[in-house]
């Protein structure tokens, strides 16, 4: 259904060439920034490329569950909070599959996506759709309790210790991966291997099915849509379900690299937020690549032994100063207000 | 009762402004009828009654002797009812294609069904041949639900396609190309619709209509925003419209002209009462509508 038009004009290629250096301004943003604290403090920091493909891994984490929250927001213009506590609920699902169950860590990878299906849709038929016409601060504010609920019944269920699991592409005593000469941990090479698969899944639901096509008419134009004859309350449940599954992968890729715990998600939530505002909150494409730049960026920085330490700040840093010359992030769109 | 769209004694209120108040108007099959009225006679709010966006508090509407009001508005266009807007409410993101697709989604549940079906049966199917192959239960669990997903997977890309569907899938496509034809849209196709100048989007929301091969098409207001050279032009496709695609035509416009020169039969709106019906003679020589239409000539006088 989308095809690009066989005629290539300049004016198009132009377009193209904004476009690429739109989405690697905050690389070269962060270079600027660099510079300057290099200036500063007068140091020696030196980079290792291994931390840009550590970067990527841990990136694809942070954009799978920042693309979980802007598959909601884009169709409803509502904000999960819980979106990490849901990925973190269902990566305890997959810890109770493979410990007490004794899964497979892939066939738990499988049950805990079916699992994530019927959570999310549940929730918006249960929780959401109830209040759906309530002012979206309310709604939002749900959310916001919702993670709470959610949090109580992981730690109800399972306590709050931390628990470890193992994934089978990083056993232990394998060999780090070579990627162009930098060595990798195998747990980030596996997170991005599982985290794009899935994601390659939503892009080709949206774009090349029917379904999908019509829960993108419902996101939006919902009454063009219910007239077109689309049942906008399915789409949102269907949205919801997808959430959490692609929050769902990212709870169990990220369990490996940094163990599980029922507040392992919140951390990770924050850069989520932080990626998908970066890449511009409607737009699912943005959300990836907004959590790539941020793993790069905090990666990178936190690689330095001289900047270790405030490779957070740096990364905000740097989506303040993107945000600046593009409000709406990198791909969002300007909504225009009917006046 | 009987064949087309009959509306009777609608009333509808938004708080203390009665909207509509027993309005009663019949479409025959076939038949151009016009609904127009002073600003704020309840026009629109006729074609939100009907599309089942709003709920009226009295009254019925009934298509082809079905009542439209125990129907929630995205079943309406399974009633083969479709209609353009005033304001275009097109996806502007997608492309015009696209948008035709969309206008044909009354058939997307036949497919969900499809996709459950095969995932069904490939779950079922991967189940057996993992027991068979004397697999764990974790195993023959995952086998199924995998297998189970990538079959649901496949026909919803349009991988796999029972003959059914295929023929159908097929036929939605040649509808949207012929629609296009029809309304030269055929080199827009895959534009995407906010890149295009006003009235090609207005051809396209016609074509998204039109797309969902209705019985009775709304029109809400086809003509504002057109150049006069386009009127013309709009006059012989609304009668072109009626005689290809075979469909009832309901249109609420302000276009005096256009109006009186289409129209089989005219209801006039003031203030949510019907104050006149009639062919377009019977309806000019009507005192009433003369009257509702000298008080507020300075906005809607012919020529608008």
């Amino acid at each position: 259904m989308v095809r690009t038009r066989g005629s290539l004009s300049s004016d198009q290629l132009l377009r193209w060439l904004i476009q690429a250096l739109t989405i690697v301004s905050p690389l070269i943003v962060l270079y600027f920034v660099l510079a300057v604290i290099k200036w500063v403090f007068n140091g020696d920091v030196t980079f290792d490329r291994q931390y840009i493909v550590q970067g990527i891994g841990q990136g694809s984490v942070y954009g799978a569950l920042a693309l979980a929250l802007v598959l909601i927001y884009r169709s409803t213009d509502v904000i999960n909070f819980a979106q990490g506590e849901m990925a973190m609920f269902c990566t305890f699902v997959s810890w109770a599959l493979i410990t007490q169950a004794h899964w497979d860590w892939y066939a738990a990878l499988v049950g805990t996506l079916v699992f994530a299906a019927f959570f999310g849709a549940i929730i918006q038929r249960v929780v959401i759709a109830p209040i759906e016409n309530a002012p979206l601060l309310t709604i939002v504010i749900v959310t916001l309790g919702l993670f709470q609920v959610v949090n109580s019944f992981a730690i109800f269920i399972w306590q709050a210790q931390p628990k470890s699991i193992f994934a089978p592409y990083a056993k232990v005593g394998t060999k780090a991966f070579t990627i162009f000469g930098a060595s990798v941990g195998r747990t980030y090479v596996g997170a991005l291997a599982i985290t794009l698969i899935v994601m390659g899944l939503v892009f080709v639901f949206f774009n090349y099915t029917k379904l999908g096509l019509a829960s993108r008419a419902a996101a939006q134009n919902p009454v063009a849509s219910r007239l077109c004859g689309v049942s906008v309350g399915v789409m949102l449940t269907i949205g919801w379900a997808l959430a959490a599954m692609v929050g769902a992968t990212a709870g169990v890729v990220a369990a490996p690299i940094q163990g599980l715990d029922p507040a392992f998600m919140q951390g990770l939530l924050l850069y989520a937020f932080a990626a998908a505002v970066l890449g511009g909150l409607d737009s699912p494409v943005g959300a990836v690549l907004g959590g790539f730049l941020i793993g790069i960026i905090q990666n990178v920085v936190g690689g330095a032994a001289l900047l270790k330490d405030i490779k957070d700040p740096v990364a905000f840093i740097v989506i303040i100063v993107v945000l600046f010359v593009r409000p709406t992030g990198l791909l969002g769109r300007k909504t225009v207000k009917k006046v | 009762m009987g064949e087309g769209l009959e509306i009777t004694d609608l009333s509808i209120r938004f708080g203390g402004i009665v909207a509509l108040d027993g309005v009663t108007l019949t479409v025959r099959p076939r038949q151009i009828a016009a609904l127009i009225g002073p600003n704020g006679a309840g026009k629109s709010t006729v074609f939100n009654c009907i599309s089942r966006l709003y709920t009226p508090d009295r009254g019925s509407i009934h298509f082809d002797d079905e009542d439209l009001l125990r129907l929630p508005s995205d079943r309406i266009i399974t009633r083969r009812i479709a209609r353009t807007f005033q304001n275009l409410e097109l996806f502007k993101t997608m492309t015009v294609r696209d948008n035709l697709m969309v206008g044909q989604n009354s058939r997307v549940h036949a497919d969900m069904a499809q996709v459950g079906i095969l995932s069904g049966a490939a779950l079922i199917g991967g189940g057996v041949i993992a027991v068979a192959g004397g697999g764990s239960v974790s195993t023959t669990l995952t086998a199924a639900v995998a297998s189970g997903l990538t079959a649901g997977g496949f026909s919803m890309a349009g991988g796999i396609r029972l003959p059914y569907m295929a023929k159908q899938d097929a036929q939605q496509r040649a509808r949207a190309d012929d629609v296009m034809g029809f309304l030269n849209l055929r080199r827009h196709a895959d534009d995407v619709v906010s890149s295009l100048p006003f009235g090609v989007q207005k051809r396209v929301d016609l074509a998204r209509a039109l797309s969902a091969d209705p019985r009775l098409l709304l029109m809400d207001e086809p003509a504002a925003g057109l150049s006069h050279g386009d009127m013309g032009t709009l006059a012989a496709l609304i009668h072109r419209i009626r005689d290809e695609f075979n469909v009832a035509v309901l249109l609420v416009e302000h276009h005096m002209q256009l109006v009186m020169g289409i129209s089989d039969y005219i209801y006039v709106l003031d203030f949510g009462r019907k104050i006149a019906e009639g062919t377009p003679e019977e309806v000019r020589r009507n005192p009433a509508v003369i009257e509702a239409y000298l008080g507020e000539a300075v906005s809607d006088a012919p020529g608008h």
